[in-house]
Order: structure tokens, then sequence, then C-alpha cells
């Protein structure tokens, strides 16, 4: 079963939220899963000023892991680690998690550029994630 | 020749040349077709006779003849050689002497090893020093620093391609030519010689090398020390084998190298020179003439049935010409190794366009599914034809590469990586070789070295993508080449990755990366030998607690196994845990018991520091205020006394989430004798040595153990066991014991980490920050924090002191008799001068009596107590204590003592005792004063007591006696004339007030007089006729009465002064409404008049002793209302008088009214007539009666100047009333008179009236002069009635 890695990461390369799906009840310590979101962050970089879109679609790929990627206007990058390609589950995803960021960065106690904590979003990301994946 | 014989300087210019050497060495490895030259290298295959490796064996250095024979062609060999109709010339020609061991098939993995150890001494511990690479913009400047971040690399290609020979794919290794050697040592040397080639060894069958073509030479080695005839033996060799190819060679076992080595300027004249160049221009030559020649013919002449074969091959059915097939294969490879082998040897040759269109049709033989090997090494070898003649290239590497990758030949397929990388490289195409890299070094069975060697690339080569770098790729694939660089053990490598990699990610909060860098780190800083850096690294790791606790403990334990490998000592400096809280951190020398209220004590600790004169802060003024800083004091370190503990207090705190246990934690602390005082005058006699500082900054163990109790170190420490459950924060005490004069610094704890790995934890204590001097300012500096650091100075005599039989409660003004014990505990020493300062000095009264009391005159100084304690001595100090103030208090007092032997460190020490007691209500006193209207000398004083306890718990208190204490003035009963009336009236139960009266006059019964200065009058009235006496003047009461006077004074000067601050600072609006209206204008006027003098020096005061006894128990006390003025009264100016009748609440528990009325016009009158007067108004119209004004002048000091002046009826003395009187006055009518100091003047008036009645003559005015030139007019409101009774 292919997993899924997604994380957000704020304008210093820093991760504000990460989760994996499917939600299994051992999470495995995948370090690899990090730095290969982290080192995609330069492809990010050169495509958020060629496109208009927030999507960016595929941007990179590490041997069979392939990483998608969507940037708000916010310059915080929202990264999806994953095997298999569909891109418009992907996308919606995307979009729906970007409702729930912009809801938490409405919050006048959310700090912008700081991890998020809220137990609501983490919720509602599951949700959304397990609806998808 | 050794190193030792070299002389220095030419030393020097050897090792340059060395120098110089690498350098040119690493210049052509950057070069890969030098890379390849190398490993396409023609080889010569030399087969001694065990003889002849041992005679080079013993002549040293474990040399062998081929090295010797390499040795003579590192120059430049120019070689000429003709094939069919092209002739080579061959500028630098090279060969390798091999021996048959080199054929063995070696390990792979061994080579891989070999050549990964090579580049080993190049290791580096980081590519730049003190660079960190954060952002995208440090790449640029890191490029500009570091230009070849892998020195390394460049050489373990070169070496990588040139040991790593395939023998099944490629003829590079078959031997040109060989050389068979024998000593004449050997019994048989020709017919060993013949012997040896006989027969072809088998390695020649196996690779299918043809052994007829292959030029021979033949050498026999001649020793010197041989005696056998050399000459006649080369002569039967000659005859037997070719006397071309028949060689002597002598040498000289006693020479290193046999004589035989290789020197520029002397080899022409070397025998093995001419050998060596023979084998080259002679031998080999032909043998390339005739191997070409003959591989030609024989695939011509095989060309065309192969053709065929291959054709049958490819169109026949599979399956049934399998058997076919395998039998055609057998033969076609002798023919396609022919290919090859003509190939290969073009390429010896340089000749790239032969061997080229050879490759190619050798490629064509195999397809990539069949045999994907050969295929590959064919593709290669085009690839590498075509870059030598700068063509197209690349495709052929890609072939090569899937194909050996699809054979499993992934070190082949790793070789070519590294040509395709390089031309990549020359191409600038970062990208794809950067990806060409991580593809390889992910393969899975490559060698771990070689794969962390091709991921670090890759990762630089992302450093120079255009446009912009990618960094954060690139630092990854560094941490995955570190990853693989610790795989291969090799840790120097792995750190340098980790740590380069380490700043992109620092505090970003990649807690998965974050772990593994740090842990990493923490394991390599430790395998190199940064332990420090080590421990920061573990700190980093455990900082966020964020793992879970099963990682947590395998982190720990990986911790403690490592540092207990690779410490010394098993000791580890600084320990990660636990984490101590430095703020909490106190500590207590022996004298103290830890105590909440530090403040209190140390205002007295101060105190007697300043009566001792150990400081001396200097007075300021003037302009030395503002350089004040340079007279701070500075802060000095605190004095212990050896053998004597000290305790420190400390707050460990465990901060992970598994429980940690902690062996023998016990103080570490540094220990420096002090140097002895030089006086600069006197030469010493010898330098004296600078005093070894001693620590126990070591483990300590059983041997440390014992070696602390036997009093070889310099204190004593106590070791603690301690277990820390997660989380768990623990106070915990720890002691330390010096044992001889000097100095102590307590550094830390030192501990024993879960019975493994010792180490320490530091204390850091921090003080305010420096910022006086410029310098301070701009850096950051912080003032030395000596709470840690003691002076340990001589032994001292200690003293334990205690209160006994000290009472839980008083009752207010109760008095009871205790004890102070004081003991001394030394056993060696006496003390002396012991003083005593308490935090309720009124409270107690040392003594028993009158004459042995101990008193003090001032609040803010101490008790002296006449007591010596010689060693061991106890002393029982007899007092009194008081309850003073109601509430609850806790006494405590400071001993002061001095030791009788001296001591110049530490004049005096402390000893602390305290106690609790309450203070419960007793009884009330309020008074009252005023003048009697009677007689100009004579008041009123009214006493109302009461017993404030309201329900049924209070006491009844029975007041037994009133004393009052004045210098001139007594009191006399007046509620009753002779005796007590019923003794009912002072027996107050709780809720009873009581008042009664007293008239004060002079002591002396005729006015007061000045001189008795010194005597005070004491009246002792008692309410129990029977009864004994208390006697007010003596001990304790008295001075008790004392201490309260001074308690009052002080807090009125208190007062005084928050008066004078806040008016000072504009508006004393807050004040006006706490303070009755009176007070507020007398106050107003104290600061008006300039002169004070008049203020507070009247002797119009008296003390008020009231003795109670109480049922309970026949508890008793006194209760004091000190400094009860009576003055006189002017009721119509309240500036200069107190409100009438107003009861002054002294002795209430709370609240006490402070402010004293203060004489301000020392003046009484008084008219004196006679107040019935019969007068015939028939007869005279008008009654003159005569009256006498009588003037006083209360003070002692101040004459009076005043005015006395008659009204006219009409005019109004009041404003509101409108009546006029009926009297008027005749005769003088104004006086003006001064009043000395006491004296008393009698004025004569007449008045005159018209009618009888009674008339109140009170129409007249006194204009006072006061000393501020202020002119008060007084007038009378005294009532004096005349009754004017008409006779008729």
């Amino acid at each position: 079963m292919s997993t899924f890695t997604f994380l957000i990461i704020g304008k210093n390369d820093n991760p504000l939220y990460e989760i994996e799906f499917p939600i299994t009840v051992q999470k495995k310590e995948t370090y690899v899963h990090q730095y290969i979101a982290h080192g995609s962050l330069d492809i990010v970089e050169e495509h958020v000023w060629k496109s208009n879109n927030m999507y960016l679609k595929i941007i990179d790929k590490f041997n069979k892991i392939q990483i998608s990627s969507f940037v708000t206007a916010g310059h915080i990058k929202f990264m999806l680690l994953h095997e298999k390609k569909d891109e418009d589950a992907i996308k919606n995803f995307f979009v729906e998690v970007h409702d729930l960021y912009l809801k938490i960065l409405l919050n006048p106690f959310y700090e912008y550029n700081k991890p998020i904590t809220s137990t609501a979003f983490d919720a509602k990301v599951r949700k959304i994630g397990t609806r998808y994946f | 020749m050794t190193q030792a014989q070299i002389p220095s300087s030419q030393h020097n210019v050897v090792s340059q040349q060395a120098q110089q050497a690498q350098q040119l060495q690493m210049m052509l490895y950057k070069d890969i077709k030098y890379s390849v030259n190398s490993w396409i290298t023609p080889s010569v295959l030399v087969i001694s006779s065990p003889s002849v490796s041992k005679i080079f064996q013993r002549s040293g250095n474990n040399t062998s003849l081929e090295q010797i024979f390499s040795q003579y062609v590192l120059e430049k060999k120019k070689v000429s050689i003709k094939v069919n109709d092209s002739s080579y010339e061959l500028n630098d020609f090279k060969v390798n002497f091999v021996t048959l061991k080199d054929y063995e098939q070696q390990i792979q993995s061994q080579i891989l090893k070999d050549t990964a150890s090579s580049i080993d001494s190049l290791a580096t511990d980081e590519y730049h020093p003190n660079f960190k690479l954060r952002t995208k913009q440090d790449v640029p400047y890191f490029q500009k620093i570091c230009q070849e971040p892998t020195p390394w690399f460049e050489k373990y290609r070169h070496q990588f391609i040139k040991s790593l020979h395939n023998l099944d794919l490629e003829t590079f290794t078959h031997p040109i030519a060989v050389i068979l050697a024998v000593s004449s040592e050997d019994s048989n040397p020709i017919g060993m010689l013949v012997k040896m080639f006989e027969k072809p060894p088998p390695i020649f069958q196996q690779l299918g090398i043809e052994a007829t073509n292959i030029p021979k030479v033949y050498m026999l080695i001649h020793p010197d020390n041989a005696h056998t005839e050399s000459e006649k033996r080369l002569n039967e060799m000659k005859t037997t084998f070719s006397s071309s190819t028949s060689y002597l060679l002598r040498v000289n076992t006693k020479e290193d190298l046999c004589g035989l080595a290789f020197d520029h300027s002397t080899a022409h004249l070397n025998p093995l020179t001419n050998i060596i160049n023979g084998i080259l221009s002679k031998d080999i030559p032909t043998f390339f003439e005739k191997e070409i020649g003959g591989l030609n013919d024989s695939i011509a002449t095989n060309k065309k049935s192969f053709f065929s074969k291959v054709k049958a091959f490819r169109f026949g059915g599979k399956k049934t010409e399998e058997p076919i097939e395998a039998e055609n294969s057998k033969n076609s490879v002798s023919v396609e190794q022919s290919i090859r082998k003509v190939a290969d040897l073009y390429f010896l040759l340089q000749d790239y366009e032969n061997a080229l269109s050879n490759y190619k049709t050798y490629a064509k033989e195999f397809n990539s599914d069949k045999s994907p090997g050969f295929y590959a090494a064919a593709n290669e070898m085009i690839g590498l034809c075509n870059y030598m003649i700068n063509k197209e290239c690349e495709s052929y590497f890609e072939i090569a590469y899937n194909n050996y990758i699809k054979s499993g030949l992934i070190h082949c397929g790793a070789r070519v990586t590294l040509i395709h990388g390089y031309v990549m490289k020359k191409k600038s195409n970062y990208k794809a070789l950067s990806d060409l890299f991580k593809t390889t070094a992910e393969l899975r069975d490559i060698d771990p070295f070689c794969s962390a060697i091709l991921w670090e690339q890759a990762g630089f080569a992302l450093l120079q993508t255009t446009p912009s770098p990618l960094f954060r790729k690139a630092t990854m694939r560094i941490v995955m080449a570190g990853d693989k660089y610790s795989e291969a053990s090799k840790r120097k490598h792995a750190l340098r990755c980790y740590s380069f990699s380490y700043s992109v990610y620092e505090s970003r909060d990649w807690n998965l990366i974050d772990d593994h860098l740090h842990l990493s780190l923490v394991r390599y800083s430790f395998f190199q030998g940064h332990t420090s850096d080590a421990i920061l690294f573990v700190n980093k790791l455990l900082e966020k607690n964020c793992q879970s606790f099963q990682k947590q403990n395998s982190i720990i334990r990986e911790f403690l196994y490592i540092s207990k490998t690779y410490t010394k000592d098993n000791y580890i400096g600084e320990l990660p845990i636990p984490s101590i809280n430095n703020e909490t951190i106190s500590v207590h020398l022996n004298d103290y018991s830890p105590d909440g209220s530090q403040s209190v004590w140390q205002e007295m600790e101060e105190a007697f520091k300043k009566e001792a004169q150990v400081t001396s802060k200097p007075q300021l003024q003037g302009f030395d205020l503002w350089k004040r800083d340079l007279y701070f004091e500075a802060e000095k370190e605190r004095t212990a006394v050896v053998e004597e503990q000290i305790t420190v207090e400390v707050e460990i705190k465990n901060p992970l989430q598994i429980p940690l246990q902690f062996n023998r934690v016990h103080l570490v602390a540094t220990f420096k004798e002090q140097k002895p005082p030089v006086d600069p005058s006197i030469q010493p006699p010898l330098p004296i040595l600078e005093p070894q500082e001693e620590s126990n900054m070591s483990p300590l163990d059983d041997n440390a153990m014992t070696k602390m109790n036997n009093g070889s170190l310099p204190f004593k420490v106590e070791p603690i066991d301690i277990l820390l459950l997660p989380s768990e924060t623990k106070k915990i005490v720890f002691s330390i014991q010096p044992m001889k004069p000097g100095n102590l610094i307590v550094k830390g704890l030192g501990l024993c980490m879960c019975g493994a790995i010792w180490g320490k934890r530091e204390f850091k204590l921090k003080n305010k920050r420096l910022n006086k001097t410029r310098q301070q300012r701009e850096s950051i500096v912080y003032e030395p924090n000596l709470s840690l650091t003691f002076r340990v100075t001589c032994p001292m005599p200690r003293l334990e002191a205690q209160f006994v039989d000290f009472p839980e409660s008083l009752y207010h003004g109760e008095l009871r008799q205790l004890k102070l014990v004081l003991k001394n505990c030394s056993n060696k020493m006496g003390l002396k001068n012991v003083r005593v300062r308490l935090s309720h000095p009124t409270a107690i009264c040392f003594g028993s009596n009158s004459e042995d009391a101990s008193c003090i005159k001032k609040l803010d100084s101490s008790v002296f107590l006449d007591v010596a304690l010689p060693p061991n001595a106890t002393v029982n100090v007899p007092c009194w204590v008081r309850g003073m103030t109601v509430g609850r208090h806790t006494l405590r007092c400071l001993v002061y003592y001095e030791s009788e032997a001296g001591n110049t460190d530490l004049k005096y020490r402390l000893a602390r005792c305290q106690t609790q007691f309450d203070v419960r209500p007793s009884i009330r006193i309020s008074s009252l004063s005023q003048q009697s209207s009677t007689n100009l000398n004579a008041y009123l004083l009214g006493v109302e007591v009461d017993n404030p306890i309201i329900g049924g718990a209070g006491d009844s208190f029975h007041i037994k006696q009133i004393s009052s204490i004045s210098k001139h003035w007594k009191i006399q009963p007046l509620s009753y004339s002779t005796d007590v009336p019923t003794p009912s009236i002072v027996s107050l139960n709780p809720g009873k007030f009581t008042n009664l009266f007293f008239r004060i006059v002079p002591s002396n019964g005729e006015g007061i007089v000045q001189s008795k200065d010194d005597e005070i009058s004491i009246t002792n009235i008692s309410f129990y006729k029977n009864e004994p006496m208390y006697d007010s003047s003596s001990f304790p009461t008295y001075h008790f009465l004392e201490y309260e006077k001074l308690t009052i004074d002080q807090l009125q000067q208190q007062q005084q002064q928050q008066l004078n601050s806040s008016s000072g600072g504009g508006g004393s609006s807050g004040m006006i409404q706490s303070t009755s209206n009176s007070q507020l204008n007398l106050m107003a006027n104290t600061r008006d008049g300039g002169d004070n003098s008049l203020n507070d020096n009247h002797p119009n005061h008296i003390d008020l002793l009231i003795y109670w006894e109480c049922d309970n128990n026949n508890r008793m006390g006194v209760l004091n209302s000190s400094n009860i003025s009576f003055l006189p009264t002017h009721y119509n100016d309240p500036s200069l008088a107190i409100p009438w009748g107003s009861w002054k609440n002294t002795t209430s528990p709370s609240g006490k009214s402070i402010l004293y009325p203060s004489l301000k016009l020392p003046l009484r009158y008084q008219i004196k007539s006679e107040l019935l007067i019969k007068h015939d108004f028939e007869k005279e119209r008008l009654c003159t009666v005569p009256l006498k004004l009588q003037l006083s002048n209360c003070s002692f000091i101040h004459p009076l100047t005043l005015s006395v002046d008659t009204l006219l009826p009409h005019e109004n003395i009041d404003q509101t009333t409108f009546s006029t009187c009926q009297y008027f006055w005749t005769g003088i009518t104004k006086y003006n008179i001064e009043l000395k100091p006491q004296e008393i003047m009698d004025l004569d008036l007449h008045v005159c009236f018209a009618q009888s009645g009674v008339f109140n003559i009170n129409r007249f005015k006194i204009n006072v002069k006061l000393a501020n030139e202020i002119h008060k007019e007084i007038f009378s409101t005294i009532q004096h009635l005349i009754n004017i009774e008409s006779n008729n």
C-alpha cells in the first residue's frame, strides 16, 4: 500500500505541519521523507515563478516517490510525497487543506509561519486525507 | 640512504620536492586520460624462483624484483613500433611489471577496500573551516573560498579505474613479455629456467593467452657473495636460450635494493637500464608486430565461417539449435576474443581509430540481452576511443552503464559512471552528472565507500547548477554520503558530511532530520575525539524531548556505550544530563540553617560588618559622586572554616522520559592553597612556588574514595546515589568539607551516569552584566559570581546559640525571664567578644538585675555580652522578654564572636538562632492630659484602661500599680483622696473600662527647678495596699521603658523623614486625609518655623507605667505610656493647641499615634480675684474690682515677650457673638512685659461693673511674639466668673 506524506513548510524552510497517510497506529520514523521534502523545496522555488497556479503538480521525483506541491499566496508550501499518480485527488486535497489553512491563518492566536498545533486542523486534515488517499 | 643522514637543509629541499611531486601527481589525477592510461597499460610478467625473492627480501625493505623494475619505467620512454604498414612512435610508453600472484582472482571487495584506504590521508574533518551553509546566498561564497572541497575524489577515481580490472572482459592485463629470473644460488639455474616456462602457467590457459608470441627474457641474478662462476652460467644460458635474451644481473646484497636503486644520473651505467631498454625497444615491438599480424590473420580466416554461424544463430529456430549454439559460442569466443585482443593492442598503441573499428566489430558480436557484460565492455571501449579522439561518447557510456548493471557488474558500471561523469563535468552538465552519480550510488550491491564518494560528488555537482544552486538537494545528498561513509566506517568523512549539512537543517525544527543528524554527529564527534561537540549534540538531541522513550533509551544506551569506549579513564567531562536549575542553587555555610527570610539576616550581618569595621565604604560627597562607580565595593568571596561543612542545595531535573540513575553524585571543586603573603621588602631566599591547583574532576571510584578519606585531597565530599524518575525534579543537598586553608571553588556536580560513565555537570551561575567601561559595553561581560568561591581559613571556634524557656505566647506588656544558652562547640579554641543583635531589639533585655544588665543605647547597636567561652564551655545568659507589639513574631538572634586566637582572614563569626512567639492583646490604656484651671503649675491626667477582649475567652486583668516617671513631676490620685477605693474598680474583666484621674504636680512641691537634671522622680501608686510594690526604676521595667521610648523616637524620626520627603515632593494631599487637623497644623508649624528650638524641649511630660497581673498563671506585665505631654492649651487657636479633652490612645495594639503635641507657646495665664463681691450700687455707681492676671512661662529656656491688652466692651472678641459685655476695664489696660523662663508674673488689672450679675472676665487679649517674629493674639476662653451682688 502506497503511503502519502503531507507537509506544510514555512518560509524559513521550517516544517509547520506533518502527517502521513494512511494513518497507521505505528508511525514509522522515516527521516528520509523529510529529507526528500526538504530537498524538493529547491525545485519548488524554481517552479513557483513559472506558473500562475498555486498547484504546481508533480515537481520532483526521488526514486519511486513523487512530490507534488502547492504554494499559498504567503509562500507557505504544501508538499505531498506520494507513489501513486492521481492528480485530481491530490489537487482537491490541496485545495481543501488550503481552505483549512486560511481558516487557521485567520485565527488571531495563530502566528504566521509558526507550527500548526491546532487539533481541530489536524482532525480535519485527517478526514480529508482519508477521503482522498 | 636513511633520512637521518640527510642534513636538515637538504631535507627541506627533499621534502619540498616531494611536495611538488605530489602536487604534480594530483594534477595528473585530474585528467581522466591519465587514469585511463594507467588502467590500460601493457603488463610484463615477472616469474622468479623462490631464492630470487629471498635475496631481495633479505637485502631490505621487503622489495621484490618487479618493484625494482618498475622504477626504470617511470621516466618517459620512447618506443617505436611497426605494425603492418603503419609505424607508431609512442613517446610515453609504460609497462606494468606483474607477477603470477597478480593474476590470481582477487576478491573484489578487498580491492575496493584498498582503493578506499588509499585516500585516507587526504580525508579532512570539514570542507572549509568555520563555514556554515544556511541559505542559497551562502553557496557562491562557499565556492569562492573552497574551490576544491573534495580533493580526494580524483585520486580515488584514478585508483578505482586503475585497479578495477575485469579479466574476463578485457585483455589489457595479458602479458606482452615475460621475464624469467633465477638466482645463481639455485642448484640448477638453467634447468630451472627451462622448466619455468616449459609449460605456460595455468593462468594463460584460463584467460586464453597465446604464449607462443610472447617474448621471454632470461635472467640470472648473481649475488656478490655467491661462489659459483657467474660468467660460466651466463654462457650456458646463452647457449641454451638465445644470447640476446639472456642476462646476468649482479647484485650487491649489502646495499639497499641490492644496489639497484634507480638513480637518474647513474642510470646509463646501471646494467638494469640496458636490460629494460632492451625489452622495451626490441622485444615488445616485435611482439606487437607478430601478435597483431597473427591475430588479424586468424580473424580473417575465421570470418566467413563465423558470419555464417551468426546468421544461422539469428535466423534459425532457437530451441533446436541450442546445443549447436553452445558449441559455436565456445568456438566463437576465441574469435571474438581475438578481435578484442587486437582492439586492445591497438588501444595500447594509442591507435584509437583502428581500435575503434575493431571494438565496433567486436560489439556487433554481442547483443545486450544475451551477454550484456561483453556488450557493455565493448561499448565502454568504443566510448573511450571516441573520447580519445574527441568524438561523441556519452551515448556509448550510457549503453555500457545500463548493460553493466544488467549483467550485475556493478563496479564496472561505477567505473563507467566515473568516466562519464568526467565528460559531463567538462561539459558543465551538472544536473545530469548529479543524477547519474546518485543513481549509481543507490545501486544495491555497490561498495559503500564508492557509493559515498558518488553521493558526495552528486551533492557538490548540485551546488554548481545554474541558474540557482539546488543547495537543499545537495545537502541531502551529502547526508546520504555521510550515511554511506559511516557504512564504510570512514568516520572522518562521515563527520564532515554530517556537519556540513547540519547547518542547513539547524534550528528549523525538522524533528526527524534533527534526530538523525544529531545522533550521527554525536557518534562521529565522539569517534573523532571532539567530545565537547558530541556533548553539545547530545544536548541538542535531548533538548526537545520529543522522541519516544524507547528511542531515548537507545540514545542513552548508545551514548553510554560510545563514551565508555572512546573516553580516557571513563571520564567524559561535561555530561548532557541531568539538567540543573542554576537559579535555585543555594549555599550554606555551617553557621546557618537554611532560612527563607535571608534579607533579615543579611541586614543584621551587614550591621555587624560595619561594627567590626570589616568594610570601609568611603563617604562620598560633591564631585566624587559622579564617579562613585569606582568606589563600589567588589563582592568578596565567602569565608569558610577548615573542617566545617559547606552545603550546597541544588535542584536537578531529569529532562527525559526514561528514569535515570546517577551514582555517587558529589560536588566537584578546585582547591588552591593560598600563596603566603609576600613581603616586598624582603627578598625571598627561594622563589615561591605557585601553589598547585587540585581538583576532584575525575571519577570518584573506590580508589578515589579511599584516597579522599585518607585525607590526601584538600577537601572531602559526600557522594549520594540518585534515581530520577522521568521528568522528575529533586532538590538535593550536597556537602563539601575543606581540610586545608586555601581557596576552594565549587564547580559543579560529579557523577557516574547509570553506573557506566563518569562526568560532571558544571554550575553556571550568572551575575549581573557589567556595563561600566566601553569594553564591557561592547562585549558581553558578566561580573564573576563568587557565591561558590570560598576562602578556607584556619580553624575557628564555633558557637551555637539557643533560647531556653522562651514562652510561646505573651500578653502585651508581659514580662518573662528566660535564658540564652551559648555553647562553644570547638574543643580547641575559646571565643570572646560576644555580641548579640536581634531582629526585635526592644523585646529582650539581657541581664538578671540592674547591675549586670547589658543594654543598648541605640536601636541599631548590638548588645555586648560580657562572657568568655573557653573550649567546650556552655554559658547561660539570663534575659527578660516583654511582649512589645501584638502579633506573631519571629525573633532572630545573631550572635557575633571572635576567636581568642585571632584570625586575620575571618575576624569574627556569627551564629544564628531564632524562635517564634505570639503577643496577644492584654489591656489598653488611653490618657488625657489637661491644664489645671486652678493652679498654674498643675495639670490633670486622666487614664482610661480597658480590657478589649469581648467574649468569654479573655482573661481578667488587675491593675496592681501605677507609676509615673518624670524629671520634674509627680502624680497624685485625684479620683480619691487618701485610700484606694474598692479594688473592684481596678479589676478589668473582659470588655470593662475604668477611668482613673490624677493631678500632675511639680515633684518638689514648689514649681520646677531646672538644676535637678539627672534625678528622676518616681511616684508609685499601688492599688493593693498590702502587697509589695514593683520598683519602676529598676531592671528590667525601666530598661524596657527606655527601649520603648527609643522605638517611638525612631518611628517619629521615620515619620518626620517621610513627611519631609513627601512634602518636598510637592503636595501632601494624601496625607491631609489621614492625619487629623490639629496634627497637620502642628506639623505645618514645625515646618514653617525655621527654628525648632521651641518644640519638644519642654519639661512637661511624664511616663506612666501600669502594672497588671493576670489571673491566668499569675502572669504579670507592665504597660508603658511614655511621654505623656501636658501643655498649656489655647483653645481659640488650633495651631497652638490640641483639641480639648481628646484621649490619646497610647497602648492600643493597632496604630499608635506617635506624633506628640509639642509645646508651641509655653504660656499659661490665670485670672485671680474674689469671686463674690457685694457692692452697693446705689452708694457707688461703679464697682471696681482689682484683678490679678497671673502669667507663667512654662519654658525652661525661652523668654516670652508679650503684651497684654484689655478689650473695650464693644469690641467683639468673637465674630459669632454679637452681644456686648457689661463691664469695662480701668486703670492700666496695657502691659508690655517679658517673661523669663519659668517666671510667674502677676499683673494688676481693674475691672468696673455698673450693675450686679455674673460676669465672665475674659475680655483681654495677649499678644505673644513667637520666636519667628510672628505675633499671635490669644483671647481667653476660660470662664472666670465674678458674681457681683447688689447689697440691696
